[in-house]
């Protein structure tokens, strides 16, 4: 991590360990560092622990063993403030919409604060815009299809604005198109200063969004880094029952092994298109 | 997909139930939230405690008038009162049958005992009912959940019974859903059609599963709420000043309420 150290951290946990009540092991000394304004990513096989870590980020769950930091300060002394800064999208969006109409599901948390009815309006009108979700306002949220609830359950959450996004699986249910929205959207917000956590067990999505990833298997820590270090390092994506990128496997395929391989598809296009070049040069 | 009768009872109270939790969209009102709902409560408890059926009758004609006034929905108010009238029905019918059959041999026939009973006690028994869901769900589509619960926070209420309360209002609707999923997911494989005999047998069947998947729910909930900000300690306190017109109005209604439990 080098010069990451000496950052602070905006969010830090320290060896921690989960066990739900039902004696099911989730995490075991897990320690992350969050810093501020990035885009980072956490991987891993089904049931690796992804979403139980950012519940525990979220101080939702507390963990029994080691601590969770906050802007350096303890997050059990932070309490309910914390709230207002850590938002969460659940994995499954029916935890998440409980209102009896999408327009109330988004609005709810603004009307805890000390907003009038227009302004709330306002800004679920903003967000409901910025998502495509417009013409779902009166829509009750549980006939919702699968793709729709995920993008309502992520306006519930952005329409707060909080400086630090936990996203559990942001991208499943969405089409490859819709995907790619919330891409641009996720690295807007981390240009505007927004810190963004997700998980996903897309590599490709991973490879092409994050600025840090870090690789969970059967609740351990397996790997952390820049992506192009470790999503093309197949010992450890092996170990964690990942596959590298696609990008990663069509340039081994055609270039053979190389110890620099491109990760994201824009890479693999820039270096494609240098080859061609340069053999159309030498013909 | 053809829904059953039982699927479509249970969506249909979860419709019911989820009146309560609506919100307000505008901030335009007529009266004082604090008063409103001051006002309202009174004579909800007022008819609950009324003798003649006159005052229900009254209450309804005033819950009309200020439907028209607050400019809220019927349609909820309407399906608040059925459903209430269909279950309230349903506890005293059997009643009154029986205590008619007990009279039976002392005076008059079955049948004109079952008349004077229902004339005398179940019918004011339903309006007294029906009229106080009419006021309470009048009070809620009037002000929605969360202003409803920074005026009780206002009057005093422990925040930690509000919280529990504005949970069981989310849950329980969600809970029903859930129970329909349950049933759907069920006849889907073991039986292609619905008769109202399986699904007796369909719901024994699911409560097991139902517990459990409650619970769990009732868990996530929780954590999506305070996600989402809604902490006891957070829930806002209403602020709002008394003017005259919410005073003459508060007066007027708790005279009501008075007159009410009188008549
Ligand atoms: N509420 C719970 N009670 C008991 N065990 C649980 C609970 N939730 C998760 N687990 C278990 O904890 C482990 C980690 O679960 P978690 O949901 O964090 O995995 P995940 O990495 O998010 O998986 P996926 O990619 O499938 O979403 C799993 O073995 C899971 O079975
Ligand atoms: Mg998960």
């Amino acid at each position: 991590m080098g010069g990451k150290e000496t950052l602070k951290p905006l969010i830090e946990l320290k060896d921690v360990s989960y066990t739900y009540p039902d004696g099911t092991c989730a995490l075991k000394r897990v320690s992350i560092r969050i810093p501020e304004k990035s885009i980072i990513a956490i991987t891993g096989a089904n049931g690796s622990g992804k979403s139980t870590l950012l519940l525990i980020m979220a101080g939702l769950l507390d963990p029994q063993e080691g601590c969770v930091r906050f802007r350096g300060i303890d997050m059990k002394e932070l309490g309910c403030k914390v709230r207002h800064e850590i938002g969460i999208v659940f994995q499954d969006p029916d935890d998440q919409l409980f209102a009896p109409t999408v327009y109330d599901d988004i609005a709810f948390g603004l009307r805890l604060l000390k907003l009038s009815e227009k302004e709330v309006r306002a800004r679920v009108y903003e967000v409901a815009r910025e998502l495509g979700i417009e013409s779902l306002l009166s829509r009750p949220p549980h006939r919702l299809s699968g793709g729709e609830k995920r993008r309502v359950a992520l306006a519930t959450t952005l329409v707060l604005n909080p400086p630090v996004l936990l996203l559990d699986e942001p991208f499943s249910d969405l089409t490859s198109y819709a995907a790619e929205y919330l891409m641009n959207l996720i690295v807007r917000l981390r240009d505007f200063g927004r810190t963004i956590v997700f998980t996903s067990h897309d590599v490709d999505i991973v490879a092409e969004l994050s600025d840090y990833v870090y690789i969970l298997a059967k609740g351990q820590l397996v790997a952390q880094g820049k992506p192009n270090e470790v999503l093309c390092n197949d010992e450890l994506l092996s170990k964690a029952e990942l596959r590298p990128p696609t990008p990663t496997i069509i340039y081994r395929e055609l270039m053979g092994y190389g110890d620099k391989c491109p990760i994201k598809m824009s890479e693999l296009l820039s270096i494609l298109n240098k080859v061609t070049a340069l053999h159309s040069h030498n013909e | 997909m053809p829904k059953s009768l039982l699927s479509s009872f249970l969506n249909g109270i979860a419709d019911v139930l989820e009146v309560f939790s609506f919100e307000r969209k505008e901030d335009a009102k007529l009266f004082d939230d604090r008063s409103i709902s001051i006002s309202l409560l009174m004579l909800a408890i007022a008819v609950s405690f009324s003798k003649t059926i006159y005052s229900p009758l009254i209450l309804l004609l005033l819950v009309a008038v200020l439907t028209r006034l607050f400019k809220v929905n019927v349609r909820y108010t309407l399906k608040v009162a059925g459903v209430t009238a269909i279950f309230v029905i349903g506890v005293t019918l059997p009643m009154a049958l029986y205590q008619a059959y007990l009279s039976c041999d002392v005076e008059g026939g079955l049948g004109a005992n079952l008349i004077s009973i229902v004339s005398d006690v179940a019918i004011p028994l339903i309006l007294r009912a029906v009229a106080a869901a009419t006021v309470v769900t009048l009070m809620a589509q009037c002000l929605g959940l969360t202003r409803l619960m920074k005026v009780l926070r206002g009057l005093r209420f422990p925040p930690k019974l509000l919280f529990i309360l504005m949970l069981y209002i989310r849950y329980i609707p969600i809970m029903l859903r859930q129970l329909v999923k349950l049933l759907s997911a069920r006849e889907a494989r073991l039986l292609s059609k619905s008769k109202v005999k399986n699904s007796w047998f369909m719901l024994s069947t699911v409560t097991g599963s139902l517990l459990i998947i409650g619970f769990e729910r009732a868990f996530r909930l929780q954590m999506a709420l305070k996600a989402r900000g809604l902490h006891y300690d957070l829930i806002p306190t209403y602020s709002g000043k008394i003017s005259l017109p919410d005073l003459v109005f508060m007066t007027l209604m708790l005279g009501l309420a008075f007159v009410l439990v009188l008549m």
